[in-house]
């Protein structure tokens, strides 16, 4: 699940907010510029989409995924 | 004017879902119709997102050197005859034009001696799969831009709700919603290509998929089927890992509670290398006999081999893995324990050879079409390659022979007012609660993995409650009520799923009944086909036709 976005080495791109494929990451206006803001986190589907395509690495997703109910 | 109501968009082509079925669906409807407009349209964005492109797009293709009568026999084999069997031989003569194809995009394919590097895969014995470079994102960002070059116009972040119709019951286009902005948005198509995937409940790897497609052609009355059959596969709620096919060709091995590697037991000829239903089923048999837990144990992988799964060319999974250690203390190359998972179903459109459904201006492409019921890693992309080829020819034959489609004012109206309801004062957490409901319902092995009348019954008794709960539920924000609608899909398909299951009384693949524990080709050489009837559905049986590969004599059982 993302964990964490480095808003003082983000760039402001906007990269990470389309690639989302579960509508987590809105670029938004905050203090004068776009930051990414996080939305609905626990929706995240551990894609790795947003750090994978981030130009400046200030993206964590953390390989844990959330449990689901199990088969037994 | 339908322009007041939303965003209006025209086009001749309309094709739902970016994945390699959408994506070649779109390349093909222009190709069949250059003068024409084809629009691709995705919940999220082209080429980045969806199944196919967090995959590795291992990919079956059959080359002029292959014997295409003989992987047409595995392939109809490998699904115990529950394969629409002339539409396999489509999928897979148009698989190596495709492949040239993508070699022209730029995508590299790896070779070795100027052939193709190949290799065998689960369950099938002389059909072969390949991979690009750089996996599934590198394939659908090249199909991107060659549909970018070719002028198929992208339409991203919509969320298709409903199938317009005209009054002869032609579906003439979709309606749905910008699922940022809630803008509503009117799609008006001489025809639609559905290539949405299958129905999840969002288990394991594929939590970003939802398969509301199926649901919105069973709405406009469309014939459904497979709704028994689902893709089982042995997984871990620890990590997702994409990779056991070739974990186990490189020494890893499936043991019980003992310590005792299991498979031979029940699969001599294949053991760990049997096809993933085969392990989920196994697994179930040793939790019968009482010796869970089980685990896949990876240690057996050579130290030297174990660098290519750390430096997946999956994107994902290579920052996974790598993050596994350090930042989760998994050891993936440990025991690690695992449970047969059931992934997603393999509930789909009915259509014909040439991908077209029931209902008139509507085909399927992709694993939103029921082209068979079973699962190899490789066939899965490979059908969607083909039906989406098959599909966009069909849809540019149709757009031009069904003339100017039609979309009632009235009708686009009360789709708007609805949906812009369902975000009205709403619950912020109930889709959340609805899904954890059903996944709580559907997920016990005994339900959707080991299945008795009994159990199935019960089942269906307690998911009226969920259902209902369903229906009354607002969400508060656009973003729930995209997660609603899919949360109520996946419900309806639970419902069909059931009841499918209930009536095939037979085990055949993923479709494993306790009191019916034998294949019976005999009785069951059958599709069941769903169809909603007077506010319910109607399930009924058509035998399964065999132009190609007849079926065993009914004494004898396919050698797998």
């Amino acid at each position: 699940m993302i964990i964490d976005i480095d808003l003082e080495k983000c760039t402001s791109c906007g990269e990470c907010d389309p690639v989302c494929p579960a509508d987590i990451i809105h670029m938004e206006e905050q203090g004068g510029r776009q930051v990414p803001v996080l939305k609905h986190v626990e929706h995240c589907v551990t894609c790795f989409n947003c750090e994978i395509f981030c130009p400046v690495q200030c993206i964590d997703v953390h390989p844990i995924v959330r449990r689901r109910p199990l088969p037994w | 004017m339908l322009e007041k109501i939303g965003r209006l968009i025209d086009t001749d082509v309309l094709v739902v879902g970016a994945g390699a079925g959408g994506l070649w669906a779109a390349l093909s409807a222009k190709r069949h119709l250059p003068d024409g407009r084809v629009t691709l349209l995705d919940a999220h964005m082209v080429g980045r997102t969806g199944h196919t492109a967090f995959s590795n797009a291992w990919m079956v293709v059959v080359t002029p050197d292959d014997d295409l009568d003989a992987c047409v026999r595995d392939i109809v084999e490998g699904n115990e005859w529950v394969a629409e069997q002339e539409l396999i031989r489509d999928i897979l003569s148009v698989s190596h034009f495709q492949l040239l194809e993508l070699e022209k995009m730029g995508l590299v394919f790896p070779k070795e001696n100027r052939r193709f590097i190949r290799r065998p895969t689960r369950g099938l014995k002389v059909t072969k799969v390949l991979k690009p470079d750089g996996g599934g994102l590198e394939y659908c960002w090249r199909l991107r831009k060659a549909l970018e070059a070719e002028g198929v116009d992208l339409v991203e972040r919509v969320f298709i709700t409903d199938l317009a119709r005209d009054d002869g019951g032609r579906v003439t286009g979709a309606l749905g919603v910008d699922g940022r902005t809630g803008e509503f948005v009117i799609v008006r198509a001489g025809a639609t290509v559905l290539a949405t995937n299958s129905v999840t409940f969002r288990a394991g790897f594929v939590r970003d998929l939802t398969g509301t497609g199926t649901q919105l052609a069973y709405d406009a009355g469309a014939v459904l089927t497979n709704a028994e059959f689902g893709y089982l596969r042995p997984g871990t709620p620890k990590f997702y890992f994409e990779g056991i096919t070739f974990a186990i060709q490189d020494g890893a091995r499936f043991v019980n509670a003992q310590g005792e590697p299991f498979m031979e037991r029940y699969e001599p000829d294949w053991a760990d290398r049997a096809d993933v239903q085969a392990l989920s089923k196994a697994m179930v048999r040793e939790k019968k006999a009482g010796r869970t837990p089980l685990y896949l144990d990876m240690s057996l992988i050579p130290e030297e081999e174990r660098g290519q799964y750390l430096q997946s060319s999956v994107a994902w999974m290579d920052y996974f893995f790598r993050k596994l250690g350090d930042r989760a203390r998994i050891d993936m190359f440990g025991k690690t324990e695992y449970y047969p998972l059931f992934q997603m179903t393999k509930l789909g459109i009915k259509t014909d050879a040439a991908c077209r459904s029931s209902v008139p201006g509507l085909l399927a492409a992709g694993l939103a079409q029921a082209s068979c019921a079973s699962h190899f890693a490789g066939f899965h992309i490979g059908a969607c390659n083909g039906t989406g080829w098959i599909a966009g020819r069909s849809a540019a034959d149709d757009a031009r022979r069904l003339g100017a489609p039609r979309v009632s004012e009235g009708n686009a109206r009360s789709v708007e007012a609805e949906t812009l309801a369902g975000w009205r004062d709403g619950d912020e957490k109930i889709d959340d609660e609805l899904l954890r409901a059903l996944q709580t319902l559907i997920f016990p092995y005994e339900v959707s993995v080991l299945k008795h009348e009994s159990r199935l019954r019960r089942a269906l008794a307690e998911l009226d409650a969920i259902e209902e709960r369903g229906a009354r539920s607002r969400a508060a924000h656009v973003h729930g009520f995209v997660r609603l609608r899919e949360t109520r899909c996946m419900v309806e398909t639970a419902r069909l799923m059931l009841e499918a299951s209930l009536m095939r009384r037979e085990s055949r693949m993923s479709h494993m009944r306790e009191d019916y524990p034998d294949r019976d080709d005999e009785a069951w050489l059958n599709w069941i086909l769903i169809e909603k009837e007077n506010g319910g559905r109607r399930l009924w049986t058509e035998p399964i036709a065999t132009p190609l590969v007849p079926p065993p004599a009914s004494d004898v059982q396919p050698d797998r």
